[in-house]
């Protein structure tokens, strides 16, 4: 016996009490007339309450004994938290770019993120780097010179490298399938537009995404793409690398770079076409396809959209369009820098970048060890 | 325990007290354990992800401001610590069973008859649970685990595995659906029997 497939992804939502008051009596109104959906609730809750069980798995005696032996015979050794005013120093380095940022965030856990040392040390000179790139004309050293050396030494900088295979296409895995969210949906349904030119914003794309659910029959809005970022189509989004990029796509790498920082080998690439990924992986796994793509920067005028924000968009018009968008202090001399507070999903920021009085570029950071000021 | 208690816990660590921290470890080896088990598929390499995962809260702390949960905090190094540990030995995340391609892909139960020692019915059904979990793909386990041993909202599992909601919300519906087939074709599992109102492909 089928549930109903209208349901199906609402059931769950309903099992774990992840939908709203008036989602759930229009379940439970529909649990009450149908058996079949009903018992796949019950099933969800008899497999929840087996699930009890399971947290008893045998531990190694002395384990936490164990840990404890590791950290005092320093094989963790701590560094010092950097100070904010750490980010002051960067964010002067940025003040060239003039740079408007506009951080908006989401939700009770929004920006809460515990960054280590390590990721802020990647986003920060993340910051360093697209100022660079943006500008086209300070070399890595320089970076390093406006930076501070805590966070970004000259060794690392010397790390940087020229991609030997800049021209060779990186693809991801072939085998997407099919897509696992009606969000992978969408973009495959927006391919066409994006490949003639378009510019549309994420704004109609949501729109489109809206009516999505229907088509998958889930029943429920599973869309969460409005803070996406968009190249043929494809959304690119944060997360585990599981190819040579986390998405369906193709992009030319012209250069790369990789630092150590606490434990983290931290990455960036930068492609042919603007867009600079930048992510970490744990120290030791030395594949390039291992980890987890943390910030994702692009100036490419075809797919960086947001909500009516576009690339070139004049400064005034933007704050015509958030007009609460608040100043922030830190952003270093001659800047424009505001931060503002929406709803994105998960812990996810994105930071709008202006240069001479427009918008040039933006970038989508993981909140929780992306970036955080 | 107390959240107070763990709070203080939390709050030492951070300045560098080790004693501290050992008991934060004693509080949460279950579960991280919970997790690495079934992600790394062996004890040896359970143990190994857990005590990196640990470790690298331990480094971590000074950075680790308090505003999200700990546990979230932790499961997330947890999951990262896994991740490279099967990478790092040539492994693709937990080579356990077979996956599924689709929640109706024939699967090959294991034979459900139960050895002398594992009579008790509870027994059984955790054996069962087991078999089912591992049978699914990493993908799959790994929020469910999260979602039922570790009680983790939807939104605190995108953040462990930085995932965007919509694909949790269609992994954890796959993944249970997946598990509840296979615990039925099992023929060990009936808590909800089908009902003879309805038909067979659903009502409607």
């Amino acid at each position: 016996m089928k549930y109903c497939e209208e349901y199906a992804a609402l059931l769950d939502l309903y099992a774990d009490a992840e939908l709203t008051a008036d989602e759930m009596q229009r379940v439970e109104a529909h649990l009450a007339e149908c058996p079949a959906c009903r018992a796949y609730v019950d099933d969800a809750l008899a497999i929840r309450a087996a699930f009890a069980d399971l947290e008893d798995v045998e531990i190694p005696e002395g384990f936490a004994e164990s840990v404890c032996a590791a950290i005092r015979a320093d094989a963790a050794p701590r560094k010092k938290a950097k100070k904010t005013a750490h980010w002051g120093r960067v964010l002067a380095s940025l003040a060239a770019c003039c740079a408007i940022v506009i951080l908006l965030r989401n939700g009770p856990i929004a920006g809460k993120g515990n960054s280590s040392d390590a990721m802020m040390k990647s986003v920060n000179t993340s910051a360093a780097f697209d100022t660079a790139a943006s500008t086209e004309s300070a070399p890595a050293e320089a970076e390093c010179v406006a930076d501070d050396a805590m966070l970004f030494s000259a060794q690392d900088c010397e790390n940087y490298v020229e991609d030997t295979t800049a021209n060779t296409a990186l693809t991801t895995d072939p085998s997407a399938g099919m897509p696992e969210t009606a969000e992978e949906t969408v973009a495959g349904k927006q391919k066409g537009s994006a490949e003639s030119g378009s510019t549309s914003s994420l704004e109609d794309r949501k729109e489109t995404a809206v009516e999505e659910p229907q088509s998958t029959g889930s029943g429920t809005n599973m869309v969460s793409d409005e803070f996406s970022v968009w190249i043929d189509g494809q959304s690119l989004k944060l997360g585990a690398q599981t190819g040579t990029f986390p998405w369906g796509t193709a992009l030319q790498a012209k250069g790369s770079r990789t630092w150590s920082s606490d434990g983290f080998a931290c990455f960036e690439i930068v492609c042919e076409d603007g867009t600079i990924l930048q992510g970490l992986r744990r120290e030791g796994a030395e594949d390039e396809a291992d980890g987890t793509i943390t910030q994702i920067t692009t100036e490419n005028p075809a797919w960086q959209t947001w909500r009516g924000a576009y690339i070139g968009m004049p400064l005034d018009e933007f704050l015509a369009l958030y007009p609460d968008a608040a100043r922030r202090e830190n952003a270093g001399p001659g800047d424009h820098s505001y931060s503002y507070s929406d709803e994105l999903p998960g812990s996810n920021q994105l930071v709008v970048w202006f240069e001479s009085g427009t918008l040039s570029s933006f970038t989508l950071a993981n909140g929780l060890d992306g970036f955080l000021y | 325990m107390t959240d107070f208690q763990e709070q203080k816990w939390i709050q030492a660590a951070r300045k560098g007290d080790p004693d501290a921290f050992a008991e934060l470890v004693r509080l949460y080896e279950k579960k991280v354990f919970a997790l690495t088990t079934r992600l790394c598929g062996n004890p040896d390499d359970a143990a190994e992800a857990a005590q990196e995962a640990f470790l690298s809260a331990w480094q971590g702390l000074p950075s680790f401001r308090g505003d999200a949960a700990f546990s979230t905090w932790l499961y997330r190094l947890t999951h990262n610590a896994c991740t490279d540990l099967l990478r790092r030995e040539g492994r693709h995340r937990a080579a356990a069973g077979p996956s599924f391609n689709d929640e109706e892909a024939a699967v090959s139960v294991p034979d459900p008859t139960p050895s002398p020692q594992e009579q008790a019915e509870e027994k059984e059904l955790r054996r069962q649970l087991e078999a089912g979990l591992a049978a699914l793909s990493p993908d799959h386990r790994e929020v469910l685990v999260l979602r039922e041993i570790h009680q983790q909202s939807y939104e605190e599992i995108a953040q462990i595995l930085s995932l965007d909601l919509g694909t949790v919300k269609s992994r954890i519906s796959r993944g249970r659906k997946q598990l509840r087939n296979f615990l039925l074709k099992s023929g060990n599992f009936s808590a909800a029997p089908p009902s003879k109102e309805a038909g067979k492909e659903g009502c409607k």
